[in-house]
């Protein structure tokens, strides 16, 4: 059974003071640790005592009234409860240790306009503030298994039994934990549920990362078509230097070649001159031997003679004209070695300024048919992004970085949804353990009016559906649930009483309150119950118990009764033990 | 200090440990919820199994309540993860770079889908009455015509049968204020009964096809006082009571009458 393990003294009500409150103009009512008493006729001022205390601690909702400003003295525009918190340090220690005073008071003012306001310790607080520190030490005024006004008993049992379990849950400081533990399981299933979008959105990432995948390997063949291409250009070039240097070889080869020729036509010619000369000598010779008549050469043979010569001599001549020729080709053919020279001369700059010298044996054209291949492949890329490459990066690890996280928030949801299952089994065990521990006390207290009953849990697999059932039968008859039907008007109060008894000891707030519980009492149960409720407040002297009763009730020692009476319309407190709290200020003057 | 009280001081003291960790934890979350600190950098394993651990160790229901909070909080923690990752899933995809890529790279037909499927235009439309129709009809019918000389229309001559019907709606208002007068004259000059008027004989006056028509102007003369219904309460007999002058109500209550044919 979990336990709390703190061995601070719990606070309690050290004072309520009422300010033209209802009945009371001014009553200053003091209490006690332990039971509480107040006692007094109808219409005196009881239970206002009680409203008070409620309307302090910040109560919406009013019983005798439903709006605030009708609980202020009829004629006066505004009221003021306050209720003092007994905060004395108990072996160095304060109850309410947010507190340095030895007492807390928490006020609340009301106006005939329905305006309202809370103090704590003369501070203005807002009644979120106050809410929020009364759950600190455990009150809810709106809990009534903490105040319990009249014929509330009647209202907690036509609660049904989801409210019971949550109100029960509520008085013994767990209310947070089925909340806290509703609250996780809300936002994780959330986080399950949203999971399918996240993928979603990351497969839509993973696309925009596939994108700029595709922009970089765009990028890597425009890198690989353009080295290429300038490859292929350097290769051009130089096919072009080398093209231009076959030409050059050529025309030199022709230039040796008529050179040579020319050089043997020329010897051709010098001979044939060499012969022409010769024959012409020999013609002169013959010629003048022939007049001298020192020889007698035959007209034939002359002619021949002759004929011969002007064969050499025209074969002279055409050797002449063909010099000439080969001359002139020669000079045609330097001109053409100048040009290309230094059409050479262009290439090689233009090659080298593509890159060093390539050897290649292809054709220039078959070259260029390459270049305009690999042209064509670029300008089918399109437009390529420069940057992909650091996008692409970028993208990528960002991706891999999310899918990574991804992964481990999914495995978080996973183990959290996990530990909150324990959680779930924990609050179950908690509240089995619970009405383990309340049962038997329940069942005894029945039985000692006569009565039997038990406990039971209900759903406590749905944190939204368990549900807490009281059950009682009275003079031998079998337990059924209580409700409004099946126990008389008594039997509904005892058992409801027997209930609230039974929690006693695992309630969280410092004190608890009930009012007219006994009406519908016959003599011998009012009494049974009283000194029940007594003797549970005997047991626990940490705890406060306030009860209000019209009827007389057995006076215990440790027992502080408060009367209330009305005087001339106004409501007056007496604290027995001989000390009178005037209820009006007026009164006393 | 006997032995229950020593070992009540230890588990006291194991208590305040376990809260001072789980409020640590719980201080830890909420620094990265409120500060905006990297929700990735907590091991959520780690404070997970530091939280059983200490669960597991303790059965004092203010550390069993304190670690459902501590619990929660690191769920907060675990949907600020959740959402730094959608948020970078999103941005991954939702990139600048890419749109203007897409852009640029996209066709004329692609843009302009892109547009139509983009486009959300904010319709603010009115409920069209046939007042408004007939309104409208009337402000255009009274433009001159482009171009050539204004022609005299006569608005109700050239209407069709659906316009003529909207027109004489219009003039419904004015018909009923009209006919509730003559109602109300109508039920001053019956004769009064014991108990009113009857409120079938007076419905029925003007016949059957008129029944209908009377006893709807009726409702309007009983509901803005100038006359009562009294429904009797064993016969069911129905009586009408007139007012020369216009009563006020303060506590108005409905009847409903059923009108049936023949009846």
């Amino acid at each position: 059974m979990a336990s709390y393990g703190d061995t601070v003294a719990k606070p309690f009500i050290r004072e309520v003071i009422l300010e033209n409150f209802m009945s009371h103009e001014y009553s200053r009512v003091e209490f006690r640790r332990g039971l509480n008493v107040i006692i007094g006729p109808n219409g005196a001022g009881k239970s206002s005592i009680l409203l008070a205390i409620s309307v302090a601690l910040g109560q919406t909702y009013t019983e005798r009234g439903h709006r605030l400003s009708d609980l202020i003295r009829r004629g006066e525009e505004a009221a003021r409860v306050a209720v003092v918190f007994d905060n004395t340090a108990v072996n160095g220690k304060r109850p309410i240790p947010q507190y340095n005073t030895d007492t807390l008071t928490i006020t609340r003012f009301i106006k005939r306009n329905g305006d309202y306001w809370h103090y704590i310790n003369n501070r203005y607080k807002a009644k979120a503030e106050v809410e929020y520190f009364l759950s600190q030490i455990g009150i809810n005024p709106n809990n009534m298994l903490i105040i319990m006004h009249q014929n509330m008993i009647e209202n907690f049992l036509t609660r049904n039994s989801i409210e019971k379990l949550l109100m029960v849950e509520e008085a013994v400081g767990a209310q947070r934990l089925r909340e806290r533990i509703k609250d996780a399981e809300k936002k994780l299933e959330s986080l399950s549920a949203e999971e399918k979008i996240l993928q979603k959105t990351l497969d839509e990432a993973r696309s925009a990362v596939e994108f700029w995948r595709e922009e970089y390997e765009k990028l890597i063949l425009l890198k690989k078509l353009t080295q290429r291409k300038e490859e292929l250009e350097k290769e051009y070039a130089w096919s072009l230097v080398n093209e231009a240097q076959k030409s050059k070889e050529r025309v030199l080869d022709k230039i040796r070649s008529l050179e040579d020729e020319v050089g043997r036509v020329v010897k051709d010619a010098e001979q044939r001159d060499v012969r022409i000369n010769t024959l012409a000598d020999e013609l002169i010779t013959i010629y003048g031997d022939t007049l001298d008549g020192k020889q007698h050469v035959s007209r034939e043979e002359f002619r021949n003679r002759l004929e011969n010569l002007i064969n050499d001599a025209y074969e002279a001549g055409s050797l002449r004209e063909r010099i000439n020729n080969i001359k002139r080709e020669l000079r045609s053919l330097y001109h053409n070695l100048t040009q290309l020279e230094k059409e050479l001369s262009e290439r090689i700059n233009n090659a080298l300024q593509k890159g060093e010298q390539v050897s290649t044996d292809r054709k220039y054209s078959e070259i260029m048919e390459d270049i305009k291949t690999v042209t064509l492949q670029i300008a089918a890329l399109g437009k390529v992004n420069h940057e992909a490459e650091d996008f692409y990066l970028l993208a990528e690890s960002k991706y891999r970085e999310t899918e990574l996280k991804a992964q481990q928030v999914s495995e978080n949801t996973r183990k959290a949804l996990e530990e909150l299952e324990y959680r779930r089994e924990k609050w179950r065990s908690f509240l089995r353990d619970l009405i383990n521990d309340i049962q038997p006390q329940y069942d005894n207290i029945l039985r000692k009016v006569g009565g039997t009953g038990y406990i039971e849990l209900r759903n406590l697999d749905d944190l939204e559906k368990a549900a807490l059932e009281l059950y009682a039968g009275f003079r031998g008859v079998e337990p059924s649930l209580l409700n409004g039907h099946s126990q008389s008007g008594g039997e509904r109060i005892v058992a409801t009483m027997a209930f609230l008894l039974a929690l006693q000891k695992h309630m969280r707030s410092p004190f608890r309150a009930i009012d007219e519980f006994d009406v519908h009492l016959d003599p011998l149960n009012r009494e049974r119950i009283i000194n029940i409720l007594t003797s549970t407040a005997q047991e626990d002297p940490s705890a406060q118990y306030i009860i209000i009763t019209p009827g007389k009730i057995p006076f215990h020692e440790n027992m502080n009764i408060i009367v209330v009476q009305n005087i001339s319309g106004r409501s007056a407190v007496r604290v027995e033990q001989g000390r009178e709290v005037e209820a009006s200020a007026k009164q006393e003057s | 200090m006997n032995k229950a009280g020593r070992l009540r001081r230890v588990q006291s003291r194991k208590v305040k440990l376990a809260k001072e960790e789980l409020e640590r934890i719980i201080e830890l979350c909420d620094s990265i919820e409120k500060s905006g600190i990297d929700p990735f950098s907590v091991n959520i394993k780690e404070l997970l199994q530091k939280l059983r651990s200490i669960l597991e160790g303790s059965d004092n229901l203010d550390v069993i309540v304190l670690d459902a909070e501590t619990l929660y909080k690191i769920s907060l923690v675990i949907a600020l993860q959740h959402r730094w990752l959608k948020e970078r899933a999103s941005n991954l995809f939702i990139d600048a770079q890419i749109v203007s890529a897409k852009v640029l790279a996209a066709d004329n037909k692609s843009l302009a889908q892109a547009l139509a499927r983009s486009w959300r235009p904010i319709v603010n439309g009115e409920q069209l009455t046939r007042r408004m129709i007939i309104e409208g009809m009337e402000y255009f019918l009274s433009l001159p015509p482009r171009g050539g000389k204004a022609e005299e229309r006569n608005l109700t001559s050239n209407l069709t049968y659906d316009e003529a019907s909207i027109r004489y709606e219009l003039l419904q208002d004015e018909l009923l204020e009209q006919r509730m007068k003559e109602l109300h004259l109508e039920l001053l000059n019956e004769k009064l009964g014991e108990k009113g008027v009857n409120y079938w004989g007076f419905i029925a006056k003007e016949g059957e096809e008129k029944k209908l028509e009377r006893a709807y102007v009726l409702s309007f003369l009983i509901s803005e006082g100038f006359a009562d219904l009294r429904r009797e309460p064993i016969t069911g007999e129905l009586w009408i009571i007139p007012y020369r002058e216009k009563i006020e109500r303060r506590t108005p209550a409905s009847v409903a009458v059923t009108i049936k044919r023949g009846e």
